[in-house]
């Protein structure tokens, strides 16, 4: 299970080969969040990331804090500059259920 | 009857006819002939019977004189005439008849003997059609399992958005054709959503009626299917049509022809808006109109508020709408062959106990998907669909277990 931050654009035009949500940034509609529950196979995720040029949400990282553009893309559901990234998250949870797979 | 020499027992001979009725509501009137030179002489009606509910057995007490008697036998009813279609033709020799048959008469009417084959070899099953094939899972309940034909619900593209709760909306697609394969081997397809029939760009024209002003009017028709225990109420839309626009003159309301009915489908609905692209569902009771009969607006105008607004995605796939915001919708996805039959069949979308959408595990939609004649997508919820706060948009994929993979 995978967390991407993507071109709405890119993802309109490839959809990941497997299970997946999305959801458009409330923000700015250029950009969306989309959470892959699995792939259809072992090259789905490669092939995906190289097409869309998404970026992928790591775990580890979820302590840093947030990019400018996500303040931008979430801020109307309360994500600020201070957020971290599981700080975000769960901002974001809170209007897209979805993502508890991935935040608690 | 006669005695035999020894006098200590009655003994009799005749031929029995086995009958299965065609229909146990009706009566049966009873034939025979005496042999011709191996064919059938003059018929006569020897009996009636009465409605057998299943197999029966008559015997026609006869002489001992070895000679071939032929049968026939068909429905009657009071009311109704006599079936012009009899039973084929059976010959026989009288025989020595034995206990219950040796009275004559109606002498048995027994559950039908699954266990003796058929011409086939094979053994009866509880059929409901002509055929021999069933449309219903009684025969199969000692098999206590699903049958299984693969599916896989990830096919299934959603879209979910809209600009208000009550107002939000669901598309499901799927823009390819996919086969089911069936554990005998055989194949089934369900066509791509965009395959599905689409009405024409509608006919409007305008009726003197009501007060309202001149204004313009954008319409789009589609088929709909109720909902499972619905009442009627509640409906899915299926592919929108190519918008149409008129200019009403004051005092005129809006008609809508009706489109033409295509098989499966319960009715036709619409949506209407004062631009382009801009039009809403009609749901109230009335908007979900009966094939052959055409729209005509209310008198205080169509309703420009409280439905679903269009999206270009609904010309291609199955919609549900009126739905809440910030809700996961749990949907029971499952192929039926039976609406839509010019396409090839549809899916549609299992409802809860009141007859809709259920926002949760719910087991009369999951009834619903593994219903008599029905694939369906996953063993349980094949779409969550997660309705956002109003202005959203989500979309993605069923992600529900794959059945069978």
């Amino acid at each position: 299970m995978t967390l991407y931050f993507v071109q709405t654009a890119q993802l309109d035009a490839n959809s990941p080969r497997g299970a997946w949500h999305a959801c458009v940034c409330p923000g700015t509609a250029v950009w969306s969040l989309c959470l892959v529950m699995r792939w259809a196979d072992d090259t789905a995720d490669d092939d995906w990331e190289v097409a869309t040029n998404a970026q992928a949400v790591y775990a580890e990282n979820l302590g840093n804090v947030v990019p400018p553009i996500a303040v931008t893309a979430l801020g109307p559901w309360g994500v600020v500059p201070t957020d971290t990234i599981r700080q975000a998250l769960r901002k974001v949870k809170h209007n897209w259920p979805v993502i508890a797979h991935v935040v608690r | 009857m006669v005695l035999i020499a020894d006098g200590l027992a009655p003994q009799s001979y005749g031929i029995g006819i086995n009958m299965i009725p065609g229909d146990p509501a009706f009566q049966v009137e009873l034939q025979r002939a005496p042999d011709s030179g191996g064919s059938p002489g003059a018929f006569a009606t020897i009996t009636t019977l009465p409605p057998m509910p299943a197999a029966m057995t008559y015997v026609d007490i006869l002489p001992h004189d070895n000679a071939f008697r032929h049968y026939r036998w068909r429905h009657i009813g009071p009311g109704y005439d006599p079936s012009a279609n009899w039973s084929a033709i059976g010959r026989g020799k009288p025989a020595r008849l034995e206990g219950p048959a040796a009275e004559g008469g109606l002498i048995s009417l027994y559950p039908i003997v699954r266990g003796r084959p058929l011409s086939d070899g094979k053994f009866a099953l509880q059929a409901t059609e002509i055929d021999g094939s069933t449309k219903s899972s009684s025969a199969h309940n000692p098999q206590a399992s699903i049958i299984p034909t693969p599916a896989d619900p990830t096919i299934l593209l959603y879209k979910a958005a809209g600009p208000a709760t009550g107002r939000m909306y669901g598309i499901l697609r799927r823009l390819s054709s996919y086969v089911f394969r069936r554990p005998d081997g055989s194949t089934l397809t369900a066509p791509a959503t965009n395959a599905y029939s689409r009405p024409a760009q509608p006919t409007l024209s305008q009726v003197v009626a009501g007060a309202l002003g001149a204004r313009t009017r954008w319409v789009r028709v589609f088929y709909l299917k109720f909902m499972p225990r619905s009442g009627n109420n509640i409906w899915v839309i299926y592919r929108t049509s190519i918008e149409q626009s008129i200019s009403l003159s004051a005092n005129n309301l809006l008609k809508v022809t009706a489109p033409p009915t295509v098989t499966g489908y319960d009715r036709w609905g619409l949506m209407v808006g004062p631009t382009s692209n801009n039009e809403l569902f009609q749901r109230s009771s009335v908007d979900a109109v009966p094939f052959g009969t055409d729209w005509t607006e209310p008198v205080g105008g169509a309703d420009l508020t409280n439905g679903s607004p269009y999206d270009a995605q609904m010309d291609d796939g199955l919609t549900i709408e009126g739905l809440t915001a910030s809700t996961n919708y749990q949907l029971y996805v499952f192929f039926d062959s039976t609406v839509d039959t010019p396409a090839g069949g549809v899916f549609r979308i299992g409802a809860n106990a009141g007859g809709a959408p259920p926002a949760g595990i719910d087991t009369a939609a999951a009834a619903d998907q593994n219903g008599d004649g029905m694939i369906p997508l996953s063993f349980g919820v094949s779409v969550v669909l997660p309705v956002p706060v109003g202005a959203g948009s989500n979309s993605g994929n069923g992600a529900g277990n794959p059945k069978y993979q």
